[in-house]
C-alpha cells in the first residue's frame, strides 16, 4: 500500500497515492490539468499517474486546443521521467504532418519513460502510411503494443536489418484495422522473438501470412470483411490457443492454410459468403 | 434437488471482526468478493474468524452490503441483473457524504474490493469533472500550499484547461 499523499486533513489529498491515481484514470487530461493547479500535492499526483490517456477526439475541430493538448502532453512526459509508467494510450484523429511528428516524439518518450503498454489509435487518411518508429524496438520495458491506424492506411515496420535485436520484452502484439504488406510475416518472426500473444484483426492488403514462432501461446486471426488473405501458414510449437475467423468472398479463389506441428488440434468453421 | 440439507452445508459462514469489535457473519461467497478475504480464506483454509483491524464496523457493514448484493446477483446469469446492479450501485453512491465516501474507499482499497474501488473512485472523479480550481478546493476543502507566485506560474502553464 502506498503512503498517503501528505499529512493533510482534506478528503482528497489524504488518500493513498495509488487510490488517487485510480480516481484520475476516469478523468480526461483537461480535468487533470486543472486539478494540478489546486495544490502542490494535487500537482504531484497528476504528474505521477502511471497511466496516461491522450485523446484528441473532443478537439477534432479545434487546432488550437489540439496544439495546447500536445504541449501539455509534452510537458507531462518530460516531468514524469524516472517514475513508474504503465500504460500510454494515444487516440489521435487525422493528424497533420506536424501532429504526426509530435505523436512520434511521444512514442520516443514512451521508451525513455519505460512504459509497459502502448495503445496507439491514429485515424490516418486513406492511402497514407505509418512506420513503427525504430526507437520503439529498443524499449526494454514494452510488453504490450496495440496499433490501429485505420483500415485504409498502410502500417510499415522498421527494416529488420537496422533493428536486428528486435523487441526484448514484447509479449503481446495487437494489430486491428490496418493494412500490412507481405513483409509483416518476416518482421514479426525476426523482431518479436518473445511474443506470447499475437492478435490480428481486420487485416487488409497482405495475401499471405506466415507465422513462425517458438514462443507464441495465443494466436487470434480475424479476416472477414472484404478478405484479401489467401495463404496462411502457422508454425509454432508452443501454441495453446488459436482462434481463426476467415471468411472468403469468392469461393473460386484457392485459399491455403497449413499448421505445424500437424498434431495441433483445431476446429475450423469456414464461412462461404 | 435431493434434500434441503445438501444446499445448506455448501455455504460456509465466516465471522468478520471489525476494529471496534463489531462482528459480521457472512457467507463465504459474499466475503470472497473482497480480494483480501479471498486470499486469507485460501491461505488459512479452516480459519472461520477473520480480524480486520483497519476497518470499523460501520464501513465494514456497508462494504459487506455491497458484496452481498453483487454476490447474490452474480449467481443469476440473467442479463437484466447487470442493469439492476447498475441501478443499485448508483443509489449506493448517490447520497454518500464525503466523510463516508472517504472511509468506504479506504476500506474497499484495504480489502482489495476492486469493483467497489472502481465504483467509489468514479464517484470521486465525478466530483472533479468539469469543475473549476476553486470549486475543487471548495468541494474537498483543499488548501492551496503553493509558494507565493508559484500558483500563477502553474496556472499559466495549464491555462489551456481554463478556456
Amino acid at each position: 500500500m502506498s503512503k498517503p499523499l501528505k499529512t493533510s486533513t482534506d478528503r482528497f489529498t489524504s488518500l493513498p497515492e495509488h487510490v488517487a491515481h485510480e480516481i484520475l484514470k476516469f478523468l480526461p487530461l483537461e480535468d487533470i490539468s486543472r486539478l494540478s493547479v489546486v495544490s502542490r500535492t494535487c500537482r504531484q499526483v497528476c504528474i505521477s499517474m502511471p497511466s496516461l490517456k491522450v485523446n484528441a477526439a473532443p478537439y477534432r475541430y479545434s487546432t488550437t486546443k489540439r496544439t495546447q493538448l500536445m504541449n501539455y502532453v509534452d510537458r507531462l512526459l518530460s516531468l514524469r521521467r524516472g517514475m513508474d509508467s504503465r500504460c500510454l494510450f494515444i487516440d489521435w484523429g487525422l493528424p497533420s504532418t506536424e501532429e504526426e511528428h509530435r505523436v512520434l516524439s511521444w512514442l520516443h518518450n514512451a521508451v525513455v519513460c519505460n512504459f509497459k503498454q502502448l495503445k496507439l489509435i491514429l485515424r490516418l487518411k486513406s492511402g497514407s502510411e505509418f512506420t513503427v518508429p525504430p526507437s520503439l524496438l529498443c524499449s526494454t520495458s514494452l510488453e504490450s503494443l496495440t496499433v490501429n491506424i485505420g483500415i485504409n492506411a498502410l502500417l510499415k515496420f522498421p527494416s529488420y536489418y537496422s533493428s536486428i535485436n528486435g523487441f526484448s520484452s514484447l509479449k503481446s502484439l495487437t494489430l486491428c484495422g490496418v493494412r500490412i504488406d507481405e513483409s509483416f510475416s518476416n518482421w514479426v518472426s525476426i523482431c518479436c522473438k518473445f511474443l506470447r500473444k499475437l492478435c490480428l484483426s481486420q487485416i487488409k492488403e497482405t495475401k499471405s501470412l506466415v507465422i513462425n514462432s517458438s514462443s507464441m501461446h495465443q494466436l487470434f486471426i480475424s479476416s472477414t470483411y472484404n478478405n484479401e488473405l489467401c495463404h496462411l501458414q502457422v508454425s509454432a510449437e508452443t501454441l495453446e490457443y488459436m482462434t481463426l475467423r476467415w471468411e472468403f468472398d469468392d469461393p473460386l479463389t484457392t485459399e491455403h492454410c497449413s499448421f505445424l506441428p500437424p498434431s495441433f488440434k483445431f476446429s475450423c468453421g469456414e464461412e462461404l459468403s | 434437488m435431493s434434500s434441503s440439507s445438501t444446499t445448506t452445508t455448501t455455504t460456509r459462514l465466516l465471522m468478520l471482526k471489525a476494529s471496534d469489535g463489531v462482528t459480521f457473519e457472512v457467507e463465504e461467497a459474499v466475503a470472497t468478493k473482497l480480494g483480501a478475504i479471498n486470499n486469507m480464506v485460501e491461505e488459512e483454509g479452516s480459519e472461520d474468524l477473520i480480524c480486520l483491524p483497519n476497518v470499523n464496523g460501520k464501513f465494514l457493514g456497508m462494504v459487506l452490503e455491497w458484496c452481498k448484493k453483487h454476490a447474490n446477483n452474480n449467481t443469476n446469469s440473467d442479463k437484466g441483473n447487470d442493469e439492476v446492479n447498475k441501478w443499485w450501485d448508483k443509489e449506493f453512491v448517490m447520497d454518500l457524504d464525503q466523510n463516508t465516501l472517504y472511509h468506504l474507499l479506504m476500506a474497499a482499497d484495504y480489502l482489495s474490493g476492486t469493483e467497489l474501488v472502481d465504483l467509489l473512485t468514479e464517484k470521486v472523479a465525478s466530483m472533479i469533472r468539469g469543475k473549476k480550481v476553486e470549486e475543487i478546493r471548495e468541494t474537498f476543502k483543499i488548501k492551496s500550499d503553493f509558494l507565493p507566485g508559484q500558483e500563477e506560474e502553474i496556472r499559466k502553464k495549464n491555462s489551456w484547461a481554463f478556456e
